[in-house]
């Protein structure tokens, strides 16, 4: 989509004035995933017939001065675990009930089409969100734009990459360990996992019930806002949301800079080790300097029990996610994928007492963090420790000890990904923000005055850049 | 009981059967799962573990 915008702030400006049509903008990103979708695997299915009709109705609203928002007319896509009215969820599974929430839109759907934003597909996810890709199951594989011998990270895997490559301008990606940030990081965008119970699930295939989060995926940060302003708030239909809750008006807590706010660096638990790549130090340092010049206060930062809360969220789901899958797992074993059923299998060799425990810690970690929050405003680490993984040496322990996504899961807490900086190789290297619970203004507040003062988000890879001859 | 025996009887009592190759990987991973959990029990007590599961009637 290289002459249109890359960003859905900058496209609603565009279609404001005039200078763009939802239909343009829609084509566009059709005819970048009819040039690089084979290559990187992103859509599992296309909505072009519907998609387009939406972008037509939703200039022809524009036309007549209905203005619904900086989401009308906008091209999304949504990961295959999130029902759309246009067609089947498959989970990236061959194992999946084709009548599950058919013909229905999940409630945080409904909302972005009401919005007038453009469903464009569904998008590649690895089997139920998790595992890693498989090849030998009749889904893409997807590729990284910034080099298609990588990984895209995951779950939101496809999210991640069409976002990246223009195919779309914001996605939804789901987060129960990382499945927002760890792909947005690899890919180098934007990721949002809101407070826990913000954002209605229903409608989105469970992985770890008490874990899950559907988050917006976009270049910026202010689109992510722009998305969440849109996607939160209570819903009855998720027993698990915070009662009551309501969206915040996140535009417009994003004043430019950080003054005021407290930075609790955290490198105790992220600078450490052999795996990480030789830049990421550096990187992170310069990014941390970046914060200071948005007029942040700068202070050194230890979670407690970082460990053991990050531990816990990657046990939890495994059980919550073999409840789910148990009859099916016990019938059909093989049709899931080798990762996947490796992965939740592994939920059944824990007993009740070691999930019950599980949970205590996840309690005793957020409240030793609620202590960590009476002294800083926001924690910030990388994300991960390293750029994109390649297809070729992809390994599941190697990979969970790069990531640092899982602990804000099991805390409840609101976390931000955003590009930091690249690689010796040229890979994206992320930021991680994260902030106190309802507090996500804030942390979008800390990632949009970052990218005021850097443009590693408006990066573009050179696969999508370069027009064959 | 050793490892084998305790990771054949999770699954038997789970109702999934996994074939034998991924069964061994099972057994061979589950004493690091195993020494993670463990790892939990020794985070300390705090007065707040009294709510931890908590059932609410109305929800």
């Amino acid at each position: 989509m290289a002459d249109v915008p890359l960003t859905i702030t900058d496209a609603a400006a565009a279609l404001r004035a005039g200078d763009l049509t939802s239909v343009e903008l829609v084509e566009a990103g059709y005819a970048a995933a009819d040039r690089l979708d084979p290559t990187l695997g992103t859509y599992i299915t296309r909505y072009d017939e519907t998609a387009l009709a939406a972008a037509a109705a939703a200039d022809a609203e524009r036309a007549a001065g209905i203005d619904k928002g900086p989401l009308h007319g906008i091209p999304l896509g949504i990961k295959d675990i999130i029902a759309c009215e246009e067609g089947q969820t498959t989970g990236n599974s061959v194992v999946f009930d084709p009548d599950w929430f058919a013909g229905k839109d999940a409630p945080v759907v409904a909302r972005l089409r009401a919005a007038g934003a453009i469903m464009t597909g569904k998008l590649t996810t690895m089997e139920y969100a998790c595992g890693l890709p498989d090849a030998s199951k009749p889904y893409p594989v997807p590729r990284n734009p910034w080099d298609t011998e990588c990984w895209t990270g995951g779950s939101s895997s496809g999210s991640g990459a069409g976002v990246a490559s223009g195919m779309f301008l914001g996605a939804l990606g789901t987060d129960t360990g990382g499945s927002v940030r760890f792909p947005a990081a690899f890919c180098g965008i934007s990721g949002m996992m809101q407070t826990y119970g913000l954002v209605p699930k229903s409608g989105c295939l469970p992985l770890g019930v008490t874990l899950d989060h559907i988050g917006p995926m976009a270049r910026s940060v202010a689109d992510c806002a722009a998305m969440l302003e849109v996607m939160a708030g209570f819903d009855p239909s998720d027993p698990s949301m915070i009662p009551g809750v309501t969206a915040g008006d996140y535009s417009s807590q994003l004043v430019g800079d950080l003054k005021g706010v407290t930075v609790g660096v955290e490198r105790a638990n992220h600078l450490y080790g052999e795996n990480r790549d030789p830049a990421l130090e550096e990187v992170f340092e310069a990014a941390v300097a970046v914060l200071t010049e948005a007029g942040a206060t700068v202070v050194e930062v230890e979670i407690p029990y970082y460990q053991e809360v990050a531990a816990a969220t990657m046990l939890c789901w495994p059980v919550e996610a073999f409840v789910f899958h148990k009859e099916w797992l016990a019938e059909r074993w093989t049709d899931y994928g080798r990762y996947t059923r490796a992965v939740i299998g592994a939920g059944a060799l824990l007993n009740a007492a070691d999930y019950a425990q599980i949970l205590k810690v996840r309690r005793i970690g957020k409240a030793a963090l609620d202590q960590v929050f009476t002294e800083v405003d926001l924690i910030v680490s990388p994300t991960t420790s390293v750029g994109a993984t390649r297809h070729d040496v992809l390994d599941w322990s190697a990979l969970m000890g790069a990531i640092f996504t899982p602990y804000w899961d099991s805390v409840g807490s609101p976390a931000l990904a955003v590009p930091m900086g690249f690689t010796a190789g040229g890979l994206p290297l992320s930021l991680q923000i994260g902030g106190r619970v309802l507090e996500d203004g804030l942390v979008m507040r800390a990632g949009d005055a970052f990218q005021r003062l850097t443009d590693f988000h408006l990066q573009v890879p050179s696969l999508v850049t370069h027009q064959p001859a | 009981m050793d490892t084998e025996t305790t990771v054949r009887t999770l699954f038997a009592l789970a109702g999934v059967s996994p074939p034998e190759d991924e069964m061994a990987e099972f057994i061979a991973g589950y004493p690091a799962t195993r020494a993670q959990l463990d790892a939990l029990y020794a985070v300390p007590d705090t007065p707040l573990t009294d709510g931890i599961l908590v059932f609410r009637p109305t929800e």
